[in-house]
């Protein structure tokens, strides 16, 4: 109990969000309202990436929400609390996805994108030849791009790159997340760039 | 592009370090990555989420949460029946090594529990041997070898004082994990010896331990120097059995061990031994015992030597013999055990082994 009790104190004294989780496992509702709202833009964000649609998102974050609250009698202060709500967050997906397969085997349509096949690389292709190196890309287009690009990777890579750049998390981090080793990761992250590079190089040539 | 509700601001883009990590390895496309919008959560997905929250609280159910199919249903319980089966089975074989490390000062130490028995069999001959009523009759009978009888009472203390210091030792974690240590590093004998006191223990009774859990805090404590002198002298008492009656006599109640210590001693033994086998008179004390004038408690080892090894000019009480004039013997009641059995045939025995 002293451990628990000092590795808590450690952990709250550098994390906000450690800090709200230890109260909702304690039974504070209003802190789980807390770090609902601390937290819900930025699951948001990365749910819209990873699927592509904003309600969808929504739902993911709110499962998310769920599950951590679920799960507030197993937290532990011994991990940052980021790290365990990304795990969250990637299981999330994950099981989506499955249960995604599992409509398509059943003939259900899905209105979901979660793959980088639903995307397509025709659109991103088109989407690129038209970018002539010369000319000036507007925001608006640049984002579309940036988008179909991101879209094109594979869930694995996608999720990696998404943590890296809006959670900045470490590689050590993404590990734990996407329970992979870091050489994975890195690797996955060597390849999403050379796809993302390849994708945006009028772009960037520009 | 940092969030800015992130409370560790230092990991802004504002003021950019040279990239490391992820964000070096993606290099050119890194900051392309920024056009990439960030979303904003709709206005009630705080409050919806919340409510599902207190639904779950209230024990309702939400739409997004349909009724399980009965089939569904009963399996979900089996599967919570097999679970807490199986995580009943993990935590036994989890704590049991803990419970044996905590009960471990009564494991090593069973035989001299056991053999000492029960406080309160303990404080009666304590208050006996206050009382001055002298020493038990069979006392008497063991004093034919004093070296052998020194010998006992020391292995006692030796092995009383160990009992002391893992009953200090206390319970805590530290103290639990030099225990395991210690047993790890024991020759497999001795773990084996252990392992059988630990299955022994196991087998007795929830109040039985708990009996022996109360002889082990009152020896080891320091202020119960009689009760520990009593136990001394039971135990010599107890080495001084014939062999094959050993554990008939530490089996017996207290009430049967006060009574049987009263009787005379010389009979009971021979007794015993005619209803047993050749088989199990292998390795028993054979011997008569000695002759009348051997069994004086004016022999060459007073009862005090036994009773404090250590400091055996200390005085004891007074014996009732020591007030009659000329009186230097012990009171008449004692009399010497009659001739052995096998030297009067058709004489039944006087005494009956101790009952098993």
């Amino acid at each position: 109990m002293a451990t628990d009790s000092a590795a808590m104190s450690a952990a709250a004294a550098r994390d906000r969000s450690t800090e709200l989780m230890l109260r909702v496992r304690d039974g504070d509702v209003a802190a789980f309202a807390d770090l609902v709202e601390f937290w819900q833009d930025r699951l948001v964000t990365l749910f819209l990436h990873q699927v592509g649609d904003h309600a969808t998102a929504e739902d993911l974050a709110q499962e998310t929400f769920m599950r951590v609250y679920r799960a507030r009698n197993r937290y532990r202060p011994t991990a940052k609390f980021t790290t365990w709500v990304h795990t969250i967050a990637n299981n999330v997906c994950s099981d989506l996805k499955q249960r995604s397969y599992r409509r398509r085997e059943r003939g259900v349509p899905h209105s979901v994108s979660v793959s980088s096949s639903t995307i397509g690389l025709d659109q991103l292709a088109v989407a690129a030849s038209g970018l002539m190196p010369a000319r000036a890309a507007d925001r608006g287009e640049l984002q579309d791009l940036v988008r179909q690009a991101v879209a094109g990777l594979s869930e694995r890579q996608r999720m990696a790159v998404l943590l890296a750049k809006f959670e900045h998390c470490s590689y050590e981090e993404i590990a734990n997340a996407m329970g992979l080793s870091v050489p994975a990761v890195k690797s996955l992250l060597f390849r999403a760039r050379d796809q993302l590079r390849g994708a945006l190089t009028p772009y960037l040539e520009g | 592009m940092a969030d800015p509700k992130e409370p560790s601001g230092s990991r802004s883009d504002a003021a950019k370090p040279p990239p490391t990590g992820p964000a070096a390895d993606l290099a050119d496309v890194w900051d392309a990555l920024d056009a990439l919008p960030r979303a904003k959560a709709g206005v009630d997905l705080a409050a919806t989420t919340i409510q599902l929250v207190a639904a779950k609280l209230a024990g309702g159910t939400s739409a997004r949460d349909p009724e399980p199919p009965w089939l569904v249903a009963w399996a979900f319980r089996l599967v919570i029946v097999a679970a807490a089966l199986a995580a009943g089975w993990a935590v036994g074989r989890v704590t049991a090594p803990d419970q044996e490390l905590h009960n471990l000062p009564l494991i090593e130490h069973l035989d001299l529990l056991q053999e000492a028995g029960s406080v309160a069999f303990l404080e009666v001959l304590t208050e006996r041997m206050q009382a001055g009523d002298g020493q038990p009759q069979r006392w008497f009978r063991l004093m034919r070898d004093p070296q052998l009888l020194r010998s006992e009472a020391r292995d006692f203390d030796e092995a009383l004082e160990r009992l002391r210091a893992d009953v200090a030792a206390g319970d805590a974690p530290a103290s639990l994990t030099r225990r395991q240590a210690r047993v790890e590093q024991l020759p497999p004998a001795e773990r084996d010896a252990i392992e059988r006191s630990a299955e022994t223990f196991a087998g007795l009774s929830r109040r039985g331990r708990e009996d022996l859990e109360t002889v082990a805090q009152r020896l080891a404590d320091p202020t119960q120097g009689r009760l520990r002198d009593a136990a001394r002298l039971w135990h010599v008492i107890v080495a001084g059995t014939p062999p094959l009656f050993r554990q008939d006599v530490i089996d017996m109640t207290p009430e049967r061990r006060l009574e049987w210590l009263q009787r005379p001693a010389g009979s009971e033994w021979r007794s015993g031994l005619a209803g047993r086998g050749r088989e199990d008179l292998r390795g028993a004390d054979r011997r008569p015992p000695g002759p009348p004038e051997r069994l004086s408690p004016d022999g060459p080892l007073p009862a005090e030597g036994l009773l404090r090894p250590d400091d055996r000019r200390r005085p004891g009480p007074p014996r009732p013999w020591q007030d009659r004039p000329g009186g230097d013997r012990p009171p008449p009641r004692f009399t010497p055990g009659p001739p052995p059995a096998a030297d009067r045939p058709g004489v039944p025995a006087e005494t009956p082994a101790p009952p098993r």
